[in-house]
């Protein structure tokens, strides 16, 4: 459910910034990209450290990929707005 | 018991390079065996020095065993165990320690403490013989069929019979005691006063591993932790059981040498299971330290595995996880390995990180359990739930100098052993079946 969530919120996401028009610079793209990719990453390392009864690798391991990856994502929607 | 007059000792297979694939067998396709990150090679990542090899003597090795053995009968160790669970010692409570004893139910029947060879096994072997139908009983010809045929077949097999994995390798006597000799006078391996005897025939080596409950085993030292180590041994045991009976099916002679006190570690290496780890134990690129071995000897002409190469030599040079786990300080915490043997139980002609195992025998004997912190404690034990792991492992094996940093990260994240005030948790876990969840194999 989690990973469908995610999907689907990334999916809008990438729409979104489809929408905006087909002018984006190359770097918006690489770092909505790796932004995004770092966040369903976090996700996956928070869940599976949960199943592997890991809970301090679960809470750092999200913490490690999340933050980057929500500080480029919001970086590439900063980039967009200011234009 | 068989006499044993003449001893036939020009093996083909006990005077070439140790350490490097022996000729004149056939080797299997090795190139779906592992993912990308593991190379197959024609020697171990070990350096040998044939001029220097010092064979291992069985007594040394038995005696090893024997002050390793756990057993409430004997005095000392009895005191030492009631004395901590009377005293709530956190990792010996008495369901801690039952657990340890009911993990190695079978398997603790392979060896006593005085050093022989206990006959559990032999015991449990006369009952479950009745389940073999050999082809000379069923009137048909033996199985035939090519070595790759053989060996593809015989793993399926195995898995099939509960092994996490099997490898194959030629019987070697580099790696084995004086008194274990190549003989034509004997039929199937046979153990006497003279020594331990092996028909020429009998040249195929199966490794069995055997996977070790992963939770339990970051408990160690103590009574979870042994349950998990005997756990992982009763595991490849049982599977190897059913393995031989199997062999015995189709028409072949299958013979557990293991329990006849033959070393499974260089065979699983030379095997491709592993690779030799700074704690003197195999590391293995699916299981980590949380596997255990088992030994057939065969003369079911079998294809051939190749030694393993995933970095692992150069990442123990800097990781040192399991040198900080042991609790008496036996693994070498140098960055080299080195030539020189440290005390009478370690052997020339290898290049290892040698322990101290007069150390590790004496610390685990007062324990009265079996300890094997160094082997749970170890950064390539992961279990498989996120891919962060998978990603670790190929970095590991491409990037091993980092190793240092990937054991910090380690520690950091909460990986490696578990502090004892937290082991009684391990009753509180919600575990998947046998405490073994997916693993980067699966």
């Amino acid at each position: 459910m989690v990973n469908l969530v995610l999907g689907l919120l990334t999916g809008f996401a990438a729409a979104w910034l489809l929408l905006q028009g087909s002018n984006q610079t190359w770097y918006v793209w690489v770092l909505f990209i790796l932004g995004a990719a770092s966040t369903i990453f976090s996700f996956d390392v928070l869940i599976g450290s949960i199943k592997e009864h890991e809970k301090r690798a679960a809470v750092l391991g999200f913490l490690f990929f999340v933050i980057p990856g929500v500080i480029l994502v919001g970086m590439s929607w900063a980039l967009v707005f200011s234009q | 018991m068989t006499a044993v007059s003449a001893v036939d000792t020009s093996s083909t297979t006990s005077y070439h390079d140790p350490g490097a694939i022996s000729e004149g067998f056939v080797y299997r396709d090795q190139s779906k065996r592992y993912p990308w990150w593991v190379k197959s090679v024609d020697r171990i990542t070990v350096e040998t020095n044939a001029s220097e090899i010092q064979k291992p003597t069985i007594n040394m090795i038995m005696m090893s065993l024997m002050r390793r053995g756990q057993n409430p009968d004997q005095p000392r160790q009895r005191d030492g165990l009631v004395n901590k669970i009377s005293n709530g010692t956190p990792g010996f409570s008495l369901p801690d320690v039952s657990l340890e004893f009911a993990s190695q139910t079978f398997f603790q029947s392979g060896v006593n403490v005085d050093g022989g060879l206990i006959s559990g096994f032999r015991k449990i072997r006369e009952v479950i013989s009745d389940q073999v139908h050999t082809p000379q009983e069923l009137g048909v010809p033996p199985w035939r069929g090519t070595e790759e045929e053989a060996s593809s077949m015989i793993e399926k097999a195995a898995v099939h019979l509960g092994a996490a994995q099997v490898g194959f390798t030629a019987m070697d006597l580099t790696w084995l005691g004086p008194n274990v000799r190549i003989s034509s006078d004997v039929e199937k391996p046979t153990t006497s006063r003279e020594g331990i005897f092996f028909p020429p025939a009998y040249k195929y080596v199966i490794v069995v591993a055997g996977r070790v409950p992963m939770w339990a085993a970051k408990c160690a030292p103590g009574a979870l932790g042994s349950a998990a180590d005997r756990a992982g041994y009763e595991e490849a045991h049982m599977a190897e059981e059913k393995l031989m009976n199997f062999i015995r099916g189709i028409g072949y002679g299958a013979f557990d040498i293991h329990m006849m006190g033959i070393n499974p570690i260089p065979f699983a290496v030379m095997a491709g299971l592993g690779e030799m780890g700074r704690m003197n134990r195999v590391v293995s690129p699916f299981f980590g330290g949380a596997v255990r071995f088992a030994l057939i000897l065969t003369d079911l002409p079998l294809a051939l595995d190749k030694p393993i190469d995933f970095g692992l030599h150069e990442f123990c040079r800097h990781c040192r996880k399991c040198a900080r786990a042991c609790p008496v300080n036996a693994i070498s915490f140098e960055t080299d390995p080195s030539w020189e043997p440290l005390g009478p139980y370690s052997f020339k002609g290898k290049k290892v990180w040698f322990e101290d195992c007069e150390k590790c025998a004496a610390y685990t004997s007062s324990a009265g359990t079996y300890c094997s912190a160094c082997l749970a404690a170890c950064t390539w034990n992961k279990q498989n739930k996120t891919a962060l792991h998978g990603l670790m492992r190929s970095l590991g094996a491409k990037l091993p100098a980092f190793s240092r940093f990937y054991a910090l990260m380690d520690d950091l994240f909460g990986y490696g052993l578990i502090p004892e005030e937290k082991r009684k948790t391990w009753w509180e876990k919600d575990l998947p079946v046998k405490g073994v969840s997916e693993s980067s194999k699966d």
